[in-house]
């Protein structure tokens, strides 16, 4: 759906402003068999728990919360996304029931205790990567070898 | 997103990401991604459709087992048709308003159709068990004031400065949540007709729309940036 080609010219016009980040590396990692993958969700959502704070419009930090969390705020500063279908399933931004069956089936390991969302969309990605290095610390603290990003 | 994949993998995890902008995957070229055919905020495809969740699920996580870097997939599969937009309409007793309409006549229709949709996302909320509303802290009655006052009035005393940017911002999602989830609870999923129908036809969406011209000239810087792209979807600024 999403390709320049299918954006309107405003729309395009914001997305294509986005500032990639140069890096002069190509890190790849070969992750564990399935059955020891440990799995932790991280969207772009804004999602967090109702008693979190909500983010700012220039927030780069983020919010954690439980597989099995039920009840979400969305506080992403956009209002050019769907948040109906996320209202009715969580599992739209966040698969925790499809991860659950995947683990139940030997497919998957395990999931993380703690997953996370940041607020997508920035102009200045740089500012995700020092709260990054600190979500990068509790997954290895927890033993996760394996990320899910999922965008909205 | 591809950006935290980047530092991620960086730091020995893992990563595969459901990309819903090409481009950007393109650009950023984060190590494994699938690009999905759907619109923003439907990632695993649609709602209460765990097959089709799973299938996208199922694509991303395959790409774990490639041999190298970097992995950009295409997953062709097409969502489930949803309502057509020139004749959906919400299915309980609410109707379009005139956009010629005077700022206090529609002052008096978003509080009727207030008054009507508060009972009614209750329902819904009862009947999911959760709901998103609550961003800004305040009750549906508090928000009729709030927006009313700043419909007729402008900025005045009701809203202090010091919150008034965070009060309209997310009282704007809180309502935008509450009809949209109450829509969908009643009528099933429709995403874009509701959208469309919540902001060109509904007192809602043109109270906001005539708020997001007007704070353009609030005192308030932060109202102002408020104001500027985060408040009205930009396809429907006045």
């Amino acid at each position: 759906m999403v390709k320049w080609s299918d954006l309107s010219e405003a729309s395009r016009a914001s997305t294509s402003s986005y500032a990639f980040l140069d890096f002069d590396d190509r890190p790849w990692v070969t992750p564990p068999p399935p059955e020891e993958r440990r799995v932790a969700v991280v969207s772009s959502a804004g999602v967090h728990k109702p008693e979190d704070k909500p983010f700012a419009w220039n927030d780069h930090d983020w919010r954690s919360f439980a597989s099995d969390q039920q009840a979400f705020r969305v506080s992403h500063a956009s209002t050019n996304f769907d948040r109906s279908g996320f209202m009715q399933d969580r599992n739209l931004y966040l698969p925790f029931d499809r991860l659950d069956e995947l683990v139940e089936e030997g497919a998957l390991g395990s999931l993380a205790p703690t997953h996370y969302s940041f607020m997508g969309g920035s102009m200045t990605p740089e500012k995700f990567l020092p709260h990054a290095e600190t979500a990068i610390a509790t997954m290895k603290a927890e033993g996760v070898n394996t990320v899910v990003l999922a965008p909205v | 997103m591809s950006v935290l994949a980047h530092v991620f993998e960086r730091a020995g995890l893992a990563t595969t990401l459901v990309a819903l902008v090409y481009d950007h995957a393109l650009g950023q070229k984060p190590p494994r991604a699938v690009w999905v055919p759907y619109w923003y905020g439907r990632t695993f495809g649609a709602p209460n459709q765990p097959d089709l969740q799973m299938r996208v699920l199922r694509a991303a996580l395959d790409l774990l087992d490639r041999p190298s870097w970097p992995v950009l997939e295409t997953y062709e599969e097409e969502p489930p048709p949803t309502a057509d937009l020139d004749s959906w309409s919400p299915s309980w007793d609410i109707e379009p308003v005139d956009e010629a309409i005077s700022d206090a006549e529609l002052a008096q229709r978003f509080r009727h159709d207030l008054s009507v949709l508060a009972p009614l996302h209750a329902e819904a909320t009862r009947a999911h068990g959760w709901s998103t509303f609550g961003l800004a802290d305040r009750s549906f009655q508090e928000l009729e004031g709030i927006f009313v006052s700043y419909l007729l009035e402008g900025p005045t005393d009701n809203i202090p400065k010091r919150d008034r940017a965070f009060v309209i911002k997310h009282g704007s999602q809180d309502l935008t949540d509450a009809f949209s989830q109450t829509a969908a609870h009643l009528g099933g999923d429709a995403p874009f007709a509701i959208r469309r129908w919540y902001w060109t036809r509904s007192s809602f969406g043109l109270v906001m729309r005539r708020i997001g011209e007007a704070l353009h000239d609030d005192p308030d810087a932060k109202t102002r940036v408020a104001a500027d792209g985060l408040f009205i979807p930009r396809e429907w600024k006045l």
